[in-house]
């Protein structure tokens, strides 16, 4: 397989999965599938200059959570950010709704978005990788160059933060 | 029987993260089976939320508080308006004409006060009066005919040229 080719499978495979990544570390997707475009260029560039990579998943995964780590600490995407909570978002994952799904109460899904959008970049973005992208932890701690130790503390402190405001949602 | 697992032993257990004493402990442990099965269920409802995306957000009303500083703020934007226009704008195009200088309406709204509102009469200035008089001195014979008085002596009908200087035969 040439290094073409191998772009443009990982570009196939792995954009609906970068895009979700994405719009769950940014909270609008929008601005996911624009990231998820500018981790494609960057990809590219990299391949060009140092070859492509054994594993295509973690290395795209760890450009994409820094460059949404990058556009959250712009001062723009607070300014941005504040306007942009106000108007109508799209889902981010396009699936059908469970009885489950129904169940949950709106203001328990705003409170836990809103949870969410508090949590420390670190404590969100090990969150996401291991509770909805089903990553292990040594995956995790090799994609965003934590050690184990440190991921594993970062979890517990996400999903702690976020099951007391469930419990205040009940 | 081993401890019970803190929350932070059960997050990592449930997260694959921990060791397989812990799971034994938890196979063991009523308690601990229904906290990780408590934890599960919380998860599950986490990631159900994050997965469906950000709830679309209605933009609440404005209340009537914040309508205050901003119609005080208008208000006093219109009143400066108002202003500018009277001021710069107004007066530079509208033109007044020079009909009567400041001084001069002055006086007059002067004589005028002093006719309207005098208890005694109205006495015109002792300088104005002197000068009216000097007017009337020089002028009451020097009009037309039909203008003289009988007042008026040969010699000022004769300098205004209406009459015939004494010892001529009048014209």
């Amino acid at each position: 397989m040439d290094t073409a080719q191998g772009y443009e499978n990982a570009v196939d495979s792995h954009r609906g999965r970068l895009r979700r990544l994405c719009g769950l570390l940014l909270g609008d997707s929008q601005e996911a599938e624009e990231v998820v475009q500018e981790v494609f260029v960057k990809a590219l560039e990299s391949e060009r200059r140092q070859g492509p990579p054994n594993d295509w998943g973690p290395w795209l995964t760890r450009i994409a959570v820094n460059t949404c780590r990058d556009r959250r600490r712009a001062g723009w995407w607070q300014r941005f950010r504040r306007w942009s909570d106000q108007v109508e978002q799209v889902a981010i994952v396009d699936r059908g709704l469970t009885p489950e799904d129904e169940a949950i109460s709106s203001e328990t899904r705003g409170r836990v978005w809103q949870a969410f959008r508090t949590l420390p970049d670190r404590q969100r973005e090990v969150f996401v990788l291991r509770h909805l992208e089903d990553w292990s932890g040594p995956e995790i701690a090799a994609a965003l160059g934590l050690s184990p130790g440190t991921v594993k503390r970062h979890l517990f402190r996400a999903v702690h933060r976020m099951r007391v405001v469930l419990g205040d949602a009940r | 029987m081993s401890r019970c697992l803190t929350e932070r032993r059960l997050v990592h257990l449930q997260a694959g993260l921990g060791n397989p004493g812990e799971q034994a402990h938890v196979d063991a442990c009523p308690a601990c089976a229904g906290r990780l099965d408590a934890l599960t269920r919380d998860l599950d409802v986490l990631t159900r939320v994050l997965a469906r995306g950000p709830q679309p957000h209605i933009r609440p009303a404005p209340s009537f508080r914040h309508w205050i500083p901003a119609a005080a703020g208008a208000g006093a934007l219109a009143l400066a308006a108002l202003l500018w226009v009277e001021v710069a704008v107004w007066r530079a195009a509208t033109y007044v004409p020079p009909s009567m200088r400041p001084e001069e309406a002055s006086a007059m709204l002067t004589e005028v006060s002093l006719a309207l509102f005098s208890l005694r009469g109205y006495t015109p200035a002792p300088a104005q009066a002197a000068e009216e008089a000097a007017d009337e001195d020089t002028n009451i014979c020097d009009g037309a005919d039909w203008l003289v008085t009988a007042g008026c002596t040969p010699a000022q009908l004769a300098h205004a040229g209406l009459a015939s200087p004494p010892g001529e035969e009048p014209r």
